[in-house]
């Protein structure tokens, strides 16, 4: 049966390992952060090598600082400190033995020209359509790609101003230009479908942002049937996306009330530096783990060479990720011997039949004997 | 206080109440997680459910490399977290129970988490309560031990390798450790009595 | 004149079978619900308690309910997904009547005067007689009571009968001969408290998977198990002793155990001097079944049946339970007597863990039997040809009486007569012949010959799609009333929404047609409480009596045992305790059973015995079953089931297509090798219509007392036409459950 457009999916609103990372349980520690996760340094090479080039394109961008506006001066200091931690969990996650595999893989496409385009054409499909959500549920899919892309747009237009990286002068009486790494743009009409969308990005974003949420909200609540542990895991990130988004709607609507716009804009600012900072440590640290798909891909290919399951011969795996998995399991003292070779219902099969022999041998006929319990 | 399940395949009918009762679990969404197979149809009506162990130390989680596995303070080990999830498939190739079964058109591995919903608050998973068989038995070991003439068992040997789990299967008193058998195909399982006596019809 | 009105794919298209998958609004918008409604599963006999989830005024979902005793909540695969029967877009909605091309809708007034109008003047011009009543074991007490004082006070015709004719009949006739009562003689509980389960005939695994816990629980305290089937069926698999008893053979080896249990000394003299007669003759006519000269016949070693009667003989306490598999036979009555004999002549009965049982198939195949919707019974199981029994009836239902009419022909007879064109209007209420009656193109000839059909269903049924008038019904969770389960405990079920649509409540379409037959003063009822409360008046002092019981009764302890005589009496859950049977001298009956071969024996031209059956995830003609997605998934489709030595000499592989045919038809089916049969006989599944019925190879071949067609022997031969094809991929969301047939 393929018949998997329910909207709710397994497991997703049981929250039970509470509020990323602050409740490690017994796994995350063995595979999320293997001995002394904090003290490898590799990880903190790599976030310090991003932070300074990051800073570094910063002052060059901005024309050391020429087009930088001190107002966004907390933005900037908030996505300096993200940057670590975001380049230290990534680095770290990804170099993890399981996770290194996929991001070696994605890491070969991308350097192998005759990959590239296939790998480039996934990226679409999975990170920009994100067409995998779309064949879970429809409606989900919406209206993630509403949250989704609301989120990206926003940072992808307030990030190079907060940089300085981008900033408009007058150019005429009715036109703008663009500058861009100090060097000028794209010149356009104040009253032009550009303009229109250059300065309404944001409010179009934060509209797509706050549908996005509201679905999941509502949804969530919804669903509510049992009694659950807590759901702060899931819903913490959505509410402060809706803050986010809700207070930034409020900027330009407070334009004529000094008071107003102060609040909303210091609201505004603080909700958008817990957003940069927990970004790696809450929900949406999955935008960290979903590029690893691209290496899946590449590790799955219909032409990469896949193994038969040793006993009913159906498909089984790729020899090469069949091997990772059977490393990985060496490696952590798991048991790999004894089933790497067949497939997940021959190892049910035979689990079931140890079983019943064993038992089966337990109902040899007891001629005469009498029945040693009452029900009651 | 969440419970164990105790599995005795021997029992099972294979009516597929299970299989029908796991996807109306609350958390399912319409997904059944459990297994039910024919060992070997052509010989013998024998079937087997299969839900997650639960292991101790979960394989699956162990080599996730998303880290969409999780597990609970009361070791439930759960389905994969959705938005994690990339739809490698690791997870089934290293479980020796052959438990978690990958989605390969909505990249998604979901496998069986006791009914969390349930067990959570107290209910009985769903495949437990309506088994008609016995097979699937939710509950305490001391509780199952009082019914059955068989004793519950949670540590395996899969060749060298030991594993211990949070599920039972059950076996005769005195099964420490129940052992898989190395190598492929299901242990070479002779006739049951009843199939032996099938063989001597007159015809 | 009622050949089909638009083509089969036509109807399809209009009125299913579609399947179902998902609650209303899908899975994701469930959530919390607004009530859980106590009652019990639709389907079989066991009538498994459940809590359906009710929101938004619909059934959206099930919850066990493990404080109902007899189930613990436990549940086969069709009470788990029951629920999504309801919301169905086959649900017939509103009256439908015949044109050129198809149904119409029709209003209520006009439908049900049409009804009256039609059905009076075929009786004017071809007597009373000339128009029949089938009504069905699925529906409530109340219900059944109502079909039988309909067909008889409104209708004044005697051909009332039921499809119970398919099921129960065999094991009820066998039980009044032997016992003067039709009724399991133990409560389930002493299933588990039992030394020793003898199974015979009874596919309990996937027909009464409920069952299964009790022989359980018993086995866990040490008891053993012995099955007689052909089939190695899951429950048979663990056995302690398995007979594969050659198809219809089964008096013969319950004659050979009974003999071996004499020669073992293991009769219980006092007791069948103190409580039985007729033993005598029973021991003379089992005098010459030794086991080894029966066993080449029944198809099992004789130290196997040795083996059974040790067995029976040193167990303290025995359960011996049957079903179908003895009952559809010929002989149905004579096998069960057989049983019964070999019960009764060791003293197994009437106390606890220790008893007898057949396992009733339908939903109230108990109940539906006793309240008198039977050709030759009226209410309260009474005898229809006894004049006391019909003095008393025709006295509470304050009509002289004359006019109750005489015993009328069973449901098989009343298809035949139909097709001698004597039978010329039917009125039919949940009954689908064209599935479930032997020789399926006789049944459809049959129907088509009828002047006037009116069927009362839920879905349009594959008879239904022959009807002249359709009248929407109610399911089963759309009204109140009163089951008998399996065992004898009247249940109550609880309306958990409204018919959708302009459907009605049954029991008000009978009330109202009632009223246009003129016969109004009889049917002026407020509701099912009002014709339970009739019934159990009527009930009083005959043997199923249900006097005492109430609905409150039945809330308060879970459901009440009949006989249940008068309000303080709590039930009475075991029959013929201290050996007191319900004939007038107290005494219970033997009956000397003398082996007859089946109907169609097998020969050189079909040389296979073909033994018919169900699969766990259907129901009967699977009306229902076949509309729900998942049920449907489990099994789309019929197979033959062939031994691989069978398959081998007729060059056939697993998966292959091959060709049924015998005497009446031919299928065209997958062959399943399985080595889980007996080499010598085929076995299909019968829950489809069409090119994929297993009755259209069975033959019209009735037990001469009971009338229930011999499903479990007919004779074939098969032929391979086709290597494997693939196996049947996946279903698609509400797709057209059936492909065309002819």
């Amino acid at each position: 049966m393929s018949r998997l457009s329910m909207d709710r999916l397994p497991g997703e609103n049981v929250a039970t390992v509470g509020a990323f990372p602050a409740s490690l349980t017994g796994a995350e520690r063995a595979t999320v952060a293997p001995r002394g996760a904090v003290l490898n340094l590799l990880p903190w090479r790599d976030a310090t090598i991003a932070t300074l080039l990051l800073i570094a394109a910063i002052a060059v961008g901005s024309g050391f600082f020429a087009s930088f506006d001190p107002a966004l001066l907390g933005y900037c200091a908030a996505t300096l400190v993200a940057s670590v931690a975001v380049v230290w969990r990534l680095s770290a996650f990804w170099r993890r033995p399981a996770s290194a595999f996929y991001a070696r893989a994605l890491l070969a496409a991308l350097l192998q020209p005759s990959d590239l385009l296939r790998t480039l054409s996934a990226a679409g499909c999975d990170l920009g359509a994100q067409n995998f959500i779309r064949r879970r549920s429809a409606i989900r899919w919406a209206a993630h790609l509403l949250l989704s892309l609301g989120t990206l747009t926003s940072f992808a237009i307030t990030v190079p101003l907060v940089f300085g990286w981008m900033h408009f002068v007058a150019d005429g009486e009715r036109s703008f230009r663009m500058i861009v790494f100090n060097l000028p743009a794209v010149r356009f009409d104040v009253g032009g479908a550009f303009a229109w969308c250059i300065f309404h990005g944001l409010i179009l974003a934060a509209v797509a942002v706050t549908l996005g949420a509201l679905y999941f909200l509502v949804a969530r609540l919804r669903r509510r049937t049992l009694p659950e542990v807590t759901a702060s895991f899931a819903i913490a990130p959505l509410l402060l996306l809706l803050f986010i988004a809700l207070s930034g709607l409020a900027l330009p609507a407070t334009r004529g009330w000094p008071f107003g716009f102060r609040v909303a804009a210091l609201a505004h600012e603080a909700s958008v530096i817990v957003l940069l900072v927990a970004l790696p440590f809450s929900k949406l640290n999955h935008l960290l783990v979903r590029p690893l798909q691209l290496g899946v891909r590449a590790v799955r290919r219909d032409d990469a060479a896949w193994r038969a399951c040793a006993s009913c011969a159906s498909r089984l795996a790729p020899t090469a990720q069949q091997h990772a998995v059977a490393d990985l399991l060496e490696r952590r003292g798991l048991p790999v011997a004894s089933h790497w070779r067949l497939c997940p219902q021959c190892r049910r099969k035979r689990v079931a039949a140890t079983q019943a022999s064993l038992v089966g041998a337990s109902f040899q006929p007891r001629l005469g004997a009498g029945c040693d319990r009452e029900v009651a | 206080m969440i419970h164990d399940l105790f599995i005795d395949a021997n029992r099972c009918i294979g009516c597929r109440a299970c299989v029908e009762a796991c996807s109306e679990c609350p958390s399912h969404g319409g997904q059944s997680m459990i297994h039910l197979d024919f060992l070997d149809r052509t010989q013998t009506v024998q079937t087997a459910p299969t839900v997650c162990m639960h292991c101790v130390d979960p394989s699956c989680a162990a080599v996730c490399p998303a880290d969409a596995i999780k597990i609970d303070d009361n070791g439930v080990v759960m389905t994969a977290m959705p938005e994690r999830c990339i739809g490698c498939g690791n997870c089934s190739l290293a479980c020796p129970f052959g438990v978690p079964q990958l989605h390969v058109e909505i990249d998604l591995m979901m496998k069986c988490d006791l009914c969390y919903d349930r067990t959570s608050a107290g209910l009985k998973p769903m495949c437990a309560t309506v088994c008609p068989s016995g097979a699937l038995y939710y509950g305490t070991r001391d509780e199952i031990e009082d019914l059955r003439r068989t004793r519950a068992t949670n540590t395996f040997a899969f060749g060298d390798a030991a594993v211990s789990t949070r599920n039972h299967l059950m076996a005769p008193a005195g099964t420490a450790s129940i052992h898989i058998h190395d190598g492929a195909g299901h242990s070479g399982r002779g006739l049951s009595r009843a199939e032996q006596q099938l063989g001597e019809a007159l015809c | 004149m009622a050949t089909l009105s638009a083509t089969v794919d036509e109807l399809i298209e209009a009125y299913g079978p579609h399947l179902s998958f998902e609650p209303p609004g899908g899975f994701a918008n469930r959530g919390a619900v607004d009530r859980r409604v106590e009652t019990h599963c639709c389907f079989c006999g066991q009538q498994c308690g459940v809590k359906l989830l009710v929101k938004d005024e619909k059934v959206v979902g099930v919850e066990p309910w493990e404080e109902f005793p007899f189930n613990r909540g436990k549940l086969c695969p069709k009470g788990v997904k029951r629920y999504l029967q309801n919301n169905h877009r086959d649900r017939l909605l509103h009256p439908l009547v015949r044109t050129g091309r198809g149904f119409a809708r029709i209003p209520w007034d006009e439908a049900l005067d049409l009804v009256a109008e039609r059905f009076e003047r075929l009786q004017r011009a071809h007597g009373r007689d000339s128009v029949a009543v089938l009504s069905g074991a699925s529906l409530t007490n109340e219900k059944a009571y109502l079909m039988g004082k309909f067909a008889r006070l409104a209708v004044g015709t005697r051909h009332i009968d039921y499809n119970g004719r398919l099921c129960m009949v065999a094991a009820g006739a066998a039980n009044l001969k032997a016992f003067g009562i039709d009724r399991a003689a133990n409560p389930w509980a002493d299933i588990a408290a039992t030394d020793l389960i003898l199974v015979v005939g009874a596919n309990v695994s996937e027909c009464s998977p409920i069952t299964t816990d009790y022989i359980w629980r018993a086995r866990d305290r040490g008891a053993r198990l012995i099955v007689i089937d052909p089939r190695l069926t899951p429950i048979a698999r663990t056995s302690d002793l398995y007979l594969p008893v050659r198809p219809g053979r089964d008096s013969a080896l319950m004659n050979a155990i009974l003999h071996e249990v004499v020669r073992l000394g293991g009769v219980d003299h006092e007791f069948i001097a103190q409580h039985t007669s007729g033993f005598e003759e029973l021991q003379r006519t089992i005098a010459h079944y030794a086991p080894e000269s029966v066993a080449q016949e029944v198809g099992i070693p004789a130290r196997r049946i040795v083996e059974a009667a040790q067995m029976w003989v040193q167990a303290p306490r025995t359960m011996l339970l049957h079903a179908r598999g003895i009952e559809h036979h010929t002989k149905g009555v004579e096998n069960v007597l057989s049983c019964i004999n070999l019960v009764l002549a060791t003293g197994k009965i009437g106390k606890p863990g220790c008893g007898y049982a057949t396992i009733t198939g339908q939903g109230n195949g108990q109940g539906a039997r006793e309240q008198g919707q039977r050709c030759n019974q009226l209410p309260g199981a009474r005898d229809v040809e006894n004049p006391q029994h019909r003095a008393v009836v025709a006295e509470r239902w304050g009509v002289p009486e004359s006019r109750i009419p005489a015993k009328g022909a069973s449901a098989p007879e009343i298809i035949e007569m139909s097709h001698r064109g004597e039978i010329r209007g039917l009125l039919s209420m949940c009954f689908n012949p064209l599935v479930s009656l032997p020789d399926a193109s006789f049944t459809r000839a049959a129907l088509e010959r009828l002047d006037f059909y009116v069927a009362i269903d839920f879905f349009l049924s594959e008879t239904a799609r022959h009807a002249d008038l359709v009248l929407p019904g109610s399911l089963q969770e759309e009204d109140e009333g009163t089951v008998t389960n399996v065992e004898g405990r009247v249940l109550r079920l609880r309306k958990a929404v409204e018919p959708p649509g302009e459907a009605r409540p049954d029991w008000q379409i009978i009330c109202d047609l009632a009223r246009r037959f003129g016969a109004g003063e009889h049917f002026a009822f407020s509701g099912p409480a009002a014709v339970f409360d009739e019934l159990r008046r009527l009930s009083a002092g005959a043997v199923a009596d249900y006097s005492g019981i109430t609905y409150d009764k039945i809330d308060r302890q879970m459901g009440v045992f009949w006989p249940c005589p008068d309000d303080d009496h709590p039930g009475t859950p075991r029959l013929f305790e201290g050996g007191r049977f319900a004939h007038a001298d107290g005494r219970a009956r033997f009956h000397a059973v003398e082996y007859r071969p089946p109907a169609e024996e097998v020969d050189a031209e079909y040389p296979i015995i073909l033994t018919t059956g169900r699969v766990v995830s259907q129901f009967l003609s699977g009306t229902q079953t076949r509309r729900i997605g998942p049920l449907v998934a489990h099994q789309p489709e019929p197979f033959v089931e062939m031994h691989p030595r069978l398959a081998a000499k007729l060059d056939v592989a697993d998966g292959d297509r091959v060709r049924v045919v015998s005497r009446r038809g031919v299928l065209v089916l997958t062959a399943q090798v399985v080595a889980t049969i007996r080499p010598d006989t085929v076995f299909i599944p019968y829950h489809w219509p069409g090119e994929r019925s297993a009755n259209r190879l069975t033959l019209r071949a009735y037990d001469p007392i009971a009338k229930i067609p011999e499903f479990k022997v007919s004779a074939v031969r098969i032929e391979k036409i086709a290597a494997h094809a693939g196996r049947t991929g996946a279903l698609p969301r509400f797709a057209a459950a059936e492909a065309s047939e002819p």
